[in-house]
């Protein structure tokens, strides 16, 4: 009997590990056929071995094998490495320098009305089949986007543009539909994690459907873009990308080739799991997987070799937590009760939770404190001065408690036999993680010490988008994603244009023109800090949502194998790896001498 | 067995399915959020301001039928899935349903189904052996040390091997079911690789489970035992070993099997936990990540499969009964 089941065993191994948990395409393994275009490596033949091969922990399956970034089944963050290393963007937005820099373009021109753009391209960019890049791709990918009936991440594109043409194969002109100075940032750039504008190769498109085409056929040599690497096989736990040693921007002499000879995107597990894969320097990074300081440190105390972004601190995301106020709903319409709340709020203690034992870090403004950003609330340091959205003052906000007619009663603030209660609805620690068990026990506990009746309603992402789609929260808990380098966007939502992410559904017209006549202006336009005042001053006497804490996200970056990743000392750019700005680290990446 | 009572028992099959299908198509329905609003939302909370979005929204739940009411999106489920259409994924459109099981299903199957078969014939000998009154005192009181796993949930168990054999140790990795670089040496250290990667999620299962299926065994012959037939075996002098296997285990595993199916049945829904623990690639973790995403076809399809193992596994077994037990007669006198 024992016998026949060790046989069962090995029998079920070996046919598990021969189909590679399937068979192909319609399986889980999917692999490359060799020469699969025509600029094929020149030593594809040689298995890259670990000291050149980069291993990013951040692979999430299962994987719809969807190469077309317009397909709404695309998301950015399931990484394959396609928006970071295959596809590449026209111009990449450095939070560092507050740049945009160009890549596959050379430049733009913004018409004097900013109606119309005019992008020059580079003209020695080859598609990794070796088929030129040129005006006729950008057109292509634009006039479709125009036609889908939804292009999903360009369906602001689509709002945008009223039509393009190409000028000559290096040069094309936009027409928008309204003035939009910031149209090349925020639609053609990479900007926050990805960018809305992915050129597609046109002569691979011709005769799909652009809605429904998956781009993805690995023996055909899709999904193809003009980036360094190519994807080559996609397993049930990892996806592989080999270097093109081709890659145009190498022969042209525009970068140099990066160094990883491939790159291994794998699934690094629960937190545990990741930082033993850091501590062995399996990983060369763990993705968000380790969330935690602590965990960051756990590993380094075991490797040396680890660094985070700054010290301990991780890298601010471009999206800080905030509490968004749901100002149509009663008692919470009246800003002074939420200055009350704002106060009841010991953000300092809230922060501590997220980095741990690091520096508190909490969020003076909704603005992510990138350089750029930094310095104009600087600038503007009077305003927080006026209102102190970081001041924990429980007299503060008993005494507004009081002027509204509320009386405490049995520790909680009563007005007409009614209390204070606030329908908190926050995210779950199985969203986004443990920490936001603690953050609900902590803002309950906080709150109530206030006076307030929370009504804490933990949810998943999902549950936490239908609510805030519905509207049906007093407070919520959201990432408030929108600048990097200036201003506008951020401000941008809480204004009641259609489509802003503005769920507490706030409205101030005289914000609104406000921020209109800001958008009207070109980023770096010395008319922009005066509106940015007068803006801030209407947003912060009104609190339409209290910030809470900037968001460091642990980028620990492993220095056994590979060195000059991006840190506060050496911040070339942004180095979350998880950022279509990832292809600037990589091809600045060098191999370290401990790992050869 | 009649044929009447099979197909009574078939049809039955069929209503437990239809049920349970039913039943989940409405509770995943019901469920706070969608699918589309969760795509449209998770992109403007990477800050998209999408001026179109509820129109987006509107356009792709049109496109998947969402935008229908809830029993024509029912009917319209029931009449693909008597074609055998489980349909698209939502999250991962265009790739149909069947694709990501059919990747899954594998891992799943060559990972639990192993690992419970092993643990249920360790078990069974065990829970035999310790029962058996020539065992020695030594060899049972080192038996019933395996039981002590059977106090612990699975899950815990491998935790525990996880933190001493991957984090402490370090000598088997930590997750995923193969080396993300690969192997060298051919076909042998694939699949030495792929048994790395299978030995701590499959020991966690193999751990708990022997001990439960131990307890089991040992009841059953405890009361085997004093029974005539192993009193005439012994009289007409039959070799110990073949009296312990062929009278004593045989008699007393019947109920051991109906677990055995039972436990097989449960196989593909029990992964879940392992799997996420594990990073293993198999029918939990797309579980859990279109339980995440609402992606109401990937439930409804991996659901499907669990129901059609549970019910299929007790359907073969009550068909089977008949051939492994000789007393068991259906539907005669």
């Amino acid at each position: 009997m024992i016998g026949a089941a060790v046989l069962l065993i090995v029998l079920v191994v070996v046919i598990v590990s021969v189909a590679g948990g399937g068979g192909d395409d319609d399986t889980s393994t999917t692999r490359a056929a060799s020469g699969g275009g025509t600029a094929t490596s020149s030593d594809s033949g040689r298995e890259a071995g670990r000291a050149e091969t980069l291993v990013l922990g951040q692979y999430r399956a299962p994987t719809g094998k969807i190469g077309n970034p317009y397909v709404q089944a695309s998301d950015a963050l399931v990484s394959d490495g396609l928006h970071e290393l295959v596809y590449e963007a026209l111009f990449y937005v450095n939070y560092q320098t507050g740049r945009t820099e160009p890549w596959l373009a050379t430049g733009y021109e913004y018409s004097d009305d900013n109606r119309t753009v005019t992008l020059r391209l580079r003209d020695d960019v080859r598609w990794a089949d070796g088929t030129p890049f040129s005006s006729r791709d950008v057109v292509y990918t634009m006039e479709q986007i125009l036609k889908a009936r939804a292009p999903f991440r360009a369906a602001n594109i689509q709002g945008a543009v009223r039509s393009i043409r190409a000028l000559s194969p290096t040069e094309v002109q936009i027409d928008l539909r309204a003035p939009n100075p910031r149209f090349v940032d925020s639609e053609l750039s990479s900007y926050v994690y990805t960018a809305n504008f992915i050129p597609l190769p046109e002569h691979v498109f011709r005769g799909e459907d652009f809605e429904t085409f998956a781009f993805y056929d690995l023996a055909r040599g899709l999904p193809m873009g003009t980036g360094p690497y190519r994807l080559t096989e996609v397993t049930a736990s990892a996806a592989t990308l080999q270097r093109d040693d081709d890659w145009w921007a190498a022969r042209a002499g525009f970068s140099e080739l990066p160094a990883p000879r491939r790159v291994v995107y794998t699934s690094p597990g629960p937190e545990d799991s990741a930082v033993a894969g850091l501590e062995s320097s399996q990983l060369d990074y763990a993705g968000q997987s380790v969330p935690s300081v602590a965990g960051f440190i756990a590993a380094r105390e075991r490797n040396p070799k680890l660094v985070n972004w700054d010290g301990d601190l991780g890298w601010l995301d471009p999206c800080p937590f905030a509490l968004t106020i749901n100002t149509t709903r009663r008692p919470w319409d009246d800003a002074e009760l939420r200055w009350a709340l704002n106060a009841s709020l010991d953000k300092e203690q809230f922060s501590r939770l997220f980095n741990t034992p690091g520096e508190p870090t909490a969020a003076r403004t909704t603005f992510p404190e990138y350089p750029q950003l930094s310095a104009l609330i600087d600038e503007n340091e009077d305003l927080l001065a006026t209102y102190p959205t970081l001041d924990h003052d429980l007299e503060r906000a008993a005494q507004i408690f009081e002027s509204k007619g509320y009386r405490r009663e049995n520790g909680v603030w009563t007005k007409d036999g009614e209390p204070l209660s606030l329908a908190l609805n926050l995210f779950s620690p199985a969203a986004l993680g443990p920490v936001w068990g603690d953050a609900a026990q902590l803002l309950n506990q906080q709150l109530r010490e206030a006076g307030i009746a929370v009504d804490l309603q933990p949810g998943d992402f999902n549950t936490v988008a239908a609510t805030r789609a519905d509207g049906r929260f007093d407070a919520q808990s959201w990432f408030e994603c929108g600048s990097v380098t200036d201003p506008w966007a951020t401000l941008n939502r809480y204004t009641h244009a259609p489509g802003n992410d503005n769920a507490g559904r706030w409205r101030n017209a005289e914000y609104d023109r406000l921020v209109a006549q800001m958008g009207e202006l070109t980023p770096g336009d010395p008319r922009i800090g005066e509106l940015y005042a007068q803006a801030m001053e209407i947003w912060l006497r009104e609190l339409p949502v209290i910030p809470l804490n900037q968001r460091p996200t642990p980028i620990v970056m492993n220095q056994t194998y590979w060195e000059n990743w991006p840190t506060a000392d050496n911040g070339y750019t942004q180095p979350a790896p998880f950022g279509m700005n990832f292809h600037q680290v990589i091809t600045r990446l060098q191999p370290a001498g401990d790992g050869q | 067995m009649t044929l009447d009572y099979a197909l009574r028992r078939i049809a039955f099959f069929f209503v437990v399915v239809w049920i349970t299908v039913t039943a989940m198509f409405f509770l995943v329905h019901l469920a706070p959020g969608d699918p589309i609003t969760d795509q449209v939302t998770r992109m403007q909370a990477s800050g998209q301001a999408l001026s179109a979005g509820p129109e987006l929204i509107e356009e792709y739940r049109r496109q998947f039928g969402l935008d229908k009411p809830l029993l024509e999106q029912y009917v319209d489920y029931v009449k693909e899935l008597a074609q055998g259409n489980l349909g698209y994924s939502v999250t991962n459109f265009p790739t149909r349903v069947t694709t990501l099981i059919g990747d899954a299903l594998p891992w799943t199957l060559g990972l639990l189904a192993t690992a419970m078969v092993l643990s249920w014939v360790v078990g069974s000998l065990l829970g035999g052996l310790m029962a058996w009154r020539s065992t020695p005192a030594f060899a049972r009181g080192l038996m019933s040390s395996v039981m002590l796993f059977a106090a612990i949930p699975y899950y815990l168990v491998a935790l525990l091997l996880l933190y001493v054999f991957a984090y402490e140790l370090q000598i088997l990795p930590t997750g995923g079911a193969r080396d993300p670089l690969g192997t060298s040496g051919g076909p042998f250290a694939a699949v030495l690789d792929t048994f790395e990667h299978a030995l701590l999620p499959g020991l966690s299962i193999v751990l708990a489970f022997t001990g439960f299926f131990m307890l089991g065994m040992r009841s059953m012959m405890v009361s085997v035992l004093g029974s005539d037939h192993l009193l005439l075996a012994e009289a007409k002098g039959l070799p110990e070993r073949r009296i312990f296997l062929r009278y004593a285990m045989r008699t007393a595993i019947l109920p051991q099997v109906t677990t055995l199916a039972i436990y097989m049945g449960y196989v593909v829904s029990g992964s879940i936990l392992v799997e996420v623990l594990f990073s293993y690639p198999g029918l939990g973790k797309v579980l859990v990540s279109a339980v995440d995403a609402r992606d109401y076809p990937v439930i409804q399809g991996v659901v499907l499969m669990m129901v059609v193992t549970t019910a299929g596994a007790l359907l073969i077994l009550d068909l089977l009964y008949p051939l492994i037990d000789p007393r068991i007669r259906y539907g005669r006198d």
